[in-house]
């Protein structure tokens, strides 16, 4: 009798003790997100004697600096969404063939496509430089055609992966149907393939349109530094101990990132709603 | 067949994968316009291969695919006037229902009767039928519209227009799936096990609709399953195959009634099958008796043939022991609802017999069948059949003889322990003693012997027949009753006593159905 009634108390204090295993989540939590963000909301709102002032965000949206600002973000959506959609364009067809066990038996391919993920990004932006000077395209006389050119070839494999992994998933069956159904190869393309692959082309796009927006070190490295990202901006006032300043950049950042996973939310919901 | 009725025929259709294997063989079959066709097999067939053969999927290796007269075996299915219900229904899950049935309608084309094909001198086109042609249109939204609702109400589905794939049940999802086939107004609907999802209530129910509905469209429905009973509800004829060829087609009542070969009768519907052999007098002896065959068969086969003998459940008679054809011993009994279904043991045979009646397990019964109710069919005679049972030690019992066989190709992925018995990998042993297996000893696979000593099996040469190079042999064993026919190159006398040597691997053995 005592054995049986002991049983469920023994099990709840398991289960309050399980509790204390979330803990070491919790710190790192706390001390490499929330409080990092913290520290950029008192930087920013603050003067350099710790003041709290708007001052900052006037000064970067002053009529003398917004120009540099606008531009700044301007540019930085610019390359971002232009890399997001020639990285789309080239890994679209890519993935569908890896996909495709016709042409890919044994997903070796996957790798070769994979294998520039695993060196470092900085030492393969300079490789690509001199690739590039030695093809005769050099990065100060175009730096938007070069910056490009790095920051797609270094983002493709974010492109290529989650729709090589929706493909993966694709109901032939729907593909056949569309077909049996009258459609033409290409009709059946955009009408069955391309809606069916959604998921992939926004988790696609988010893994590369967040990254390149702040990835500066590529366009510092091909622009000639002529194209400024916003990442290269805070670096700029971070460096020149500027952090009050720096730290509005950091969060005009994050609204942008912010904005984009709103963005992909929405385009989420919308293929669910459809179902 | 009138070939102004032939939808399609396919001619000496063969698909062969990976050029080793043969999915379809030289498969030939005329389809009659507005038929209901079944294609039944069990999975692994060339059933399923076939239709998608005719959808367009997959194109055949050689051979033709006629339809209305026009070979289309290398049109791509969008352009053929077919359509097909899927396995997993394939509806579009990004599109709602109305547009999921809307799909195919808008590729459609029809004619604009509005514009009358001219040629330069303003005179009509006609076609070879001397009918006039018309300009080609897409459908209007009115018209589509009026025509998804037409289909929605056809499979009872008003008011789904608006619904999303997902909301919908399995039985929903299949009638959305039939919906947006049949709107095309296709000439041949295909249909590829379209019910196996469904739970065998909601199965009953929809075989009625669909026949219903093959009935009022009057479109040809080619069906494709592996449930016999589906088949011989719904079809008008039946195809059955087996290793991707044609082993019989007919009306359902000619397959069940007369099922051309063993594996036929076996599949469809329960039946006991048995080696026989055509005695004198249109009598046939198996089970050890010898039984008054159907009149009807009288003279279609050699006196001491070995043929397939096949017992429908439904036409075994149980009568008090010793007042039947044979004795039997009833080992289960299972109420069935409408009857008992009893397994019933003469000697080492096991024989299915059905009864309204109640008799107890254990009980010993006769059992009789009725002439006309015996299905003799041929075998092919090159080989001795017997049926057999196997041994505790992996051998194989039969005609009185123990012989050794290879006992593992009948069990892959089994081997033998050293005491003799089965073994798998996980080391579970395989009881395999009295299991029910037909026995076939080919004529070649036997020698004779007059040395008394060469082996356990003896028996008198009745008969003998020169056949040009060798000579055909009939060796009856007293004890057991059983025939030899053996080939043979050497010259024997009638009425000889001989020792009967069967080759080393000259046993063949097969399980029986399942059981």
């Amino acid at each position: 009798m005592e054995a049986t009634r002991a049983l469920p108390k023994n099990k709840g204090v398991m289960r309050e003790n399980r509790k204390w295993l979330c803990m070491p989540y919790g710190v790192f939590l706390v001390l490499f997100i929330i409080l990092p963000i913290l520290l950029i909301f008192c930087y920013a709102f603050s003067d350099a004697d710790g003041h709290f002032t708007l001052n900052n965000f006037i000064d970067v949206f002053s009529p003398d600096s917004s120009g540099t600002t606008f531009k700044v973000i301007g540019q930085s959506l610019g390359v971002a969404a232009l890399t997001t959609v020639i990285c789309i364009l080239i890994a679209y067809p890519i993935a569908y063939i890896l996909a495709n066990s016709k042409f890919n038996k044994n997903a070796v391919l996957v790798y070769l496509f994979l294998l520039p993920m695993w060196i470092n990004f900085v030492i393969r932006t300079v490789a690509t430089k001199q690739l590039l000077i030695f093809f005769g395209l050099d990065p100060a006389m175009h730096p938007w055609i070069c910056s490009i050119i790095g920051m797609v070839y270094n983002y493709l494999p974010f492109a290529i992966l989650p729709l090589y992994n929706t493909m993966l998933k694709l109901d032939k069956s729907q593909i056949e149907a569309a077909a049996d159904l009258g459609a033409s190869p290409v009709q059946v393309f955009f009408k069955t393939i391309v809606p069916m692959t959604v998921p992939g082309i926004v988790s696609a796009a988010t893994m590369t349109f967040m990254p390149t927006m702040s990835s500066y070190v590529i366009t510092d490295a091909l622009s000639g530094r002529t194209i400024k990202l916003i990442g290269g901006q805070i670096e700029h006032q971070f460096l020149h101990s500027q952090l009050n300043v720096g730290s509005v950049y950091a969060i005009i950042m994050l609204a942008l990132i912010g904005l984009s996973v709103v963005f992909e939310n929405f385009f989420s919901e919308k293929k669910k709603g459809a179902r | 067949m009138n070939a102004e009725n032939t939808i399609i025929s396919l001619k000496n259709v063969c698909k062969v994968f990976d050029k080793s294997f043969t999915a379809v063989d030289d498969f030939n079959l005329d389809i009659k316009r507005g038929e209901f066709v079944t294609f039944l097999g069990p999975s692994g067939c060339g059933k399923t291969t076939t239709l998608r053969m005719i959808a367009g999927f997959d194109m055949p290796t050689s051979g033709q695919i006629l339809l209305n007269g026009q070979d289309i075996s290398l049109i791509p299915p969008y352009k053929r006037p077919i359509n097909t219900v899927f396995q997993r229904y394939a509806l579009f899950t990004h599109l709602n229902i109305y547009k999921n049935i809307a799909f195919g309608l808008q590729y459609k084309r029809v004619d604009d009767l509005t514009k009358p094909l001219k040629d330069k001198e303003g005179n009509p086109i006609l076609d070879e039928n001397g009918n006039q042609l018309y300009a080609k249109r897409k459908l209007t939204k009115d018209e589509i519209r009026a025509k998804v609702k037409y289909a929605l109400n056809l499979v009872d589905l008003e008011g789904f227009e608006k619904r999303a794939v997902s909301t919908l049940s399995g039985g929903q999802q299949q009638r959305i799936a039939i919906a947006r086939a049949i709107v095309n107004e296709p000439e041949i609907l295909l249909l590829d096990e379209p019910l196996g999802a469904l739970d065998l209530k909601m199965r009953k129910e929809m075989q009625l609709e669909l026949k219903a509905m093959h009935k009022k469209l009057g479109i040809t429905f080619i069906y494709v399953t592996h449930d016999q009973e589906e088949a011989l509800t719904m079809s008008d004829t039946i195809v059955v195959m087996s290793d991707g060829e044609i082993q019989q087609v007919g009306t359902p009542k000619e397959i069940y009634d007369e099922p051309k070969n063993a594996f036929v009768a076996d599949f469809i519907g329960e039946s006991s099958i048995f080696t026989g052999t055509v005695q004198k007098g249109n009598k046939i002896k198996f089970l050890g008796a010898s039984f008054d065959s159907d009149p009807a068969d009288e003279g279609k086969f050699a006196l001491n043939e070995k043929v397939d003998v096949v017992i429908r459940p439904e036409d075994v008679i149980i009568s008090p022991k010793d007042e039947g054809t044979v004795n039997a011993k009833i080992v289960s009994k299972i109420f069935k609802g409408m009857h008992y279904e009893y397994i019933t043991m003469v000697g080492k045979n096991e024989m299915i017999a059905q009864s309204t009646k109640n008799y107890e397990e254990e009980s010993v019964v006769g059992l009789s069948v009725d002439p006309e109710n015996i299905q003799i069919m041929k075998k092919p005679f090159t080989s001795n059949y017997y049926d057999g049972h196997l041994t505790k030690h992996c051998h194989v019992s039969f005609a009185g003889i123990h012989a050794s066989f290879d006992v593992l190709k009948l069990f892959p992925g089994y081997h033998l322990s050293e005491e003799g018995t089965l073994i798998n990998d996980k080391g579970e042993e395989r009881d395999v003693e009295g299991l029910q297996v037909s026995v076939e000893v080919g004529f070649d696979d036997i020698e004779l012997s007059d040395d008394p000593n060469a082996s356990d099996l003896h028996g008198e040469i009745i008969n003998m027949i020169y056949l040009g190079d060798h000579y055909e042999v009939t060796v009856w064993n007293q004890d057991v009753d059983e025939e030899f026919i053996i080939n043979t190159p050497d010259l024997w006398n009638i009425g000889d006593n001989v020792s009967l040597v069967i080759k080393e691997g000259g046993v063949e053995v097969k399980l029986k159905g399942g059981r």
